[in-house]
């Protein structure tokens, strides 16, 4: 070398700023794209939970032991529904969400039912309220585990994606005998939940 | 040197070291006169399939990834009308219960059903429906058994008699070739149900007359 | 010729076979020449480049599944706007007209409908003309200034006099009624959301362009 080109506290700075991108563009990508596969992300019971680009906010579950279909038919079952309400948006673009999977202690998992209902389109930050419907055999309640993917991906895939999980309690003795009502999910006023 | 390495290990290398001694050339012969008798007194003929076990409807078979209970069968036109292919002018739905213990649970597989005694539009079933409300049950979850109706497409349906028979085949998982996912492989037959004709339709499946 | 003898010796009639297997009997041949303590500025230069190279066709293997799904299926490049602000693609030309708070709310077919509190009913007004007839309706998106996109037609009412339900962009059949002049669309955002492009995409038909057309005052 003959001579310096840049005086060293240049090269001092860019090498920082380097090393500061490239651990917030890492911090980055983590935050999006765990590297080991689907990761839950755990959800408080009425909080918001953002599991991009999803924000869900759990109220609450019951169980029953009927519910009336769309035109107010009860819909049989040889188990029993349990009824999950919540809120959801999303965080920057529009999205149908993936799967909503009630998990039982035995590891069995339920998607929401397809006889009726379903999920509901979500916004930005336009949070609507509704419930969703789980057909479950009696003896899977007591701990449940309710999982929201935001893409249609399951936990077998390698795909590095965040999920949220909720533990959620549903005792045999509180199943009522209903029928009960799966409200049409309702756009909220902002703030609301 | 290396050459030498080579001529052992070559095709005729290997050949001669084979011929070389009197002891290997009998051993030889003694394989090719065994490969002889074998196919001479029929070892090398193909083996006739085993008999159809014949299933009682109402037997509960396990075919692997879930249990079948066949009931009867129905011809209608009258079910999913729109659903109907151009070719076929009825549904042929074997009613049956199924029940799954997969924990995350299972769709429906065409390898374990095989219908005959129809003229079928298509050898696999179309869909699986719901006796209670007509949604689709080709999705079954874990110890939440179902009433369904397997819905196959046929032409002349006219022609059907009394009886079809429904072929039960296992299929199990195993990693797949290219070990990519885990997938099911159709297995052994385990039987043949001979399905009664009960044409009394649930009136959750049947469509309004369009 | 000098030197160390070969190694493995050559083989000789009536040795062992084995024998150039055996271990060897001769030294070592000597270590080479140190190497130039002081590696040239030409090699380090062809290290990096060689470096660099090799990280990227690693790195482009690597990345070939993303790049087909995101850099293909993911509305990511642009159609340049020109001086009039209109955007051309493949036939395609489309002009945005304004982008309007409809504050009050607006009348559907048989009732009023007023936004929900906190939000805003906005009206996207578009001038498309087409002669593309593999391209029937695009996608309408508004993103706001905080880069948050809302769709138009979620959220809305339907049956408001004079509003669609989607953009229209196919040429129409002869005798069939003209593309309108202007299509105007409904998208609700939240009160703090200041509509800054409006973005015309499609995943299917347009992929990885769209139209991206800046919300002037």
């Amino acid at each position: 070398m003959t001579g310096r080109q840049f005086p060293a506290w240049a090269v001092t700075v860019v090498m920082l700023a380097v090393l500061v991108g490239a651990g917030l563009g890492v911090n980055a990508l983590e935050a999006n794209a765990p590297p080991n596969g689907p990761i839950g992300v755990r959800m408080t019971l009425g909080r918001d939970s953002v599991v991009h680009p999803l924000q869900v906010n759990v109220s609450g579950a019951r169980a029953y032991e009927t519910i009336l279909d769309e035109d107010e038919n009860p819909l049989e079952t040889v188990g029993v529904w349990v009824l999950v309400d919540l809120s959801y948006a999303t965080t920057d673009e529009p999205s149908l969400p993936g799967d909503f999977v009630l998990v039982d202690e035995r590891g069995r998992r339920y998607p929401i039912t397809g006889r009726d209902f379903g999920e509901w389109f979500a916004s930005p930050d336009l949070w609507h309220r509704g419930t969703l419907a789980f057909e479950v055999p009696l003896d899977a309640l007591g701990d449940l585990t309710f999982e929201a993917w935001p893409s249609g991906l399951g936990p077998g895939s390698d795909t590095p994606m965040p999920y949220a999980v909720l533990a959620l309690r549903v005792d045999p003795g509180t199943v009522e005998p209903g029928p009960g009502v799966v409200e049409e999910p309702e756009l909220l006023p902002v703030g609301e939940r | 040197m290396a050459n030498d390495v080579g001529a052992l290990l070559s095709v005729p290398g290997i050949a001669r070291w084979i011929v070389r001694t009197w002891p290997r050339r009998v051993a030889i012969a003694m394989v090719g006169v065994l490969v002889v008798v074998i196919a001479a007194v029929g070892g090398f003929a193909r083996v006739a399939p085993e008999p159809a076990r014949q299933l009682t409807v109402g037997e509960t078979v396990d075919v692997g990834p879930y249990s079948v209970t066949v009931e009867s069968f129905f011809v209608s036109d009258q079910v999913d009308i729109y659903g109907i292919p151009d070719e076929a002018d009825a549904w042929v739905g074997v009613v049956m219960v199924l029940e799954t213990s997969e924990l995350e649970g299972i769709y429906t597989d065409h390898q374990n059903f095989r219908l005959s005694g129809a003229d079928l539009v298509e050898e696999r079933f179309q869909k699986v429906v719901l006796l209670a409300d007509d949604s689709s049950a080709s999705f079954l979850t874990a110890d939440l058994p179902v009433h369904v109706a397997m819905l196959w497409p046929v032409r002349d349906s006219g022609a059907i008699g009394d009886e079809v028979e429904l072929t039960l085949t296992e299929t199990y998982e195993d990693i797949s070739f290219l070990f990519e996912e885990p997938t099911w492989f159709a297995g052994d037959r385990i039987g043949v149900v001979t399905v009664p004709r009960d044409d009394e339709i649930p009136p959750a499946i049947l469509d309004e007359e369009p | 010729m000098s030197g160390p003898a070969p190694y493995p010796p050559p083989y000789q009639p009536g040795q062992g076979r084995e024998d150039w297997m055996a271990p060897a009997q001769e030294p070592l041949p000597a270590a080479p020449p140190p190497l130039p303590q002081h590696r040239s500025r030409r090699a380090t230069v062809a290290l990096a480049v060689v470096g660099i190279l090799v990280l990227g066709s690693l790195g482009w293997r690597v990345s070939a599944e993303a790049r087909d799904t995101w850099w293909h299926g993911e509305s990511h490049v642009p159609v340049p706007v020109d001086a009039n602000g209109v955007a051309s693609h493949e036939g395609v030309s489309i002009e945005l007209v304004g982008v309007e708070r409809l504050d009050g709310g607006v009348d559907t077919y048989d009732e009023r409908w007023e936004p929900p509190a906190g939000t805003v009913l906005w009206q996207v007004g578009l001038a498309v003309e087409s002669t593309n007839t593999e391209i029937y309706s695009l996608d309408t998106l508004v993103q706001d200034t905080q880069g948050r996109r809302f769709e138009t037609g979620n959220d809305v009412p339907y049956g408001v006099e004079g509003i669609q339900d989607s953009l229209d962009v196919a040429q129409p059949e002869p005798g069939d009624d003209p593309l309108p002049a202007v299509q105007y669309l409904l998208v609700l955002m939240p009160e703090d959301a200041e509509p800054a492009t409006v973005r015309l995409e499609s995943s299917w038909s347009l992929s990885p362009d769209y139209f991206r057309l800046p919300v002037t005052e």
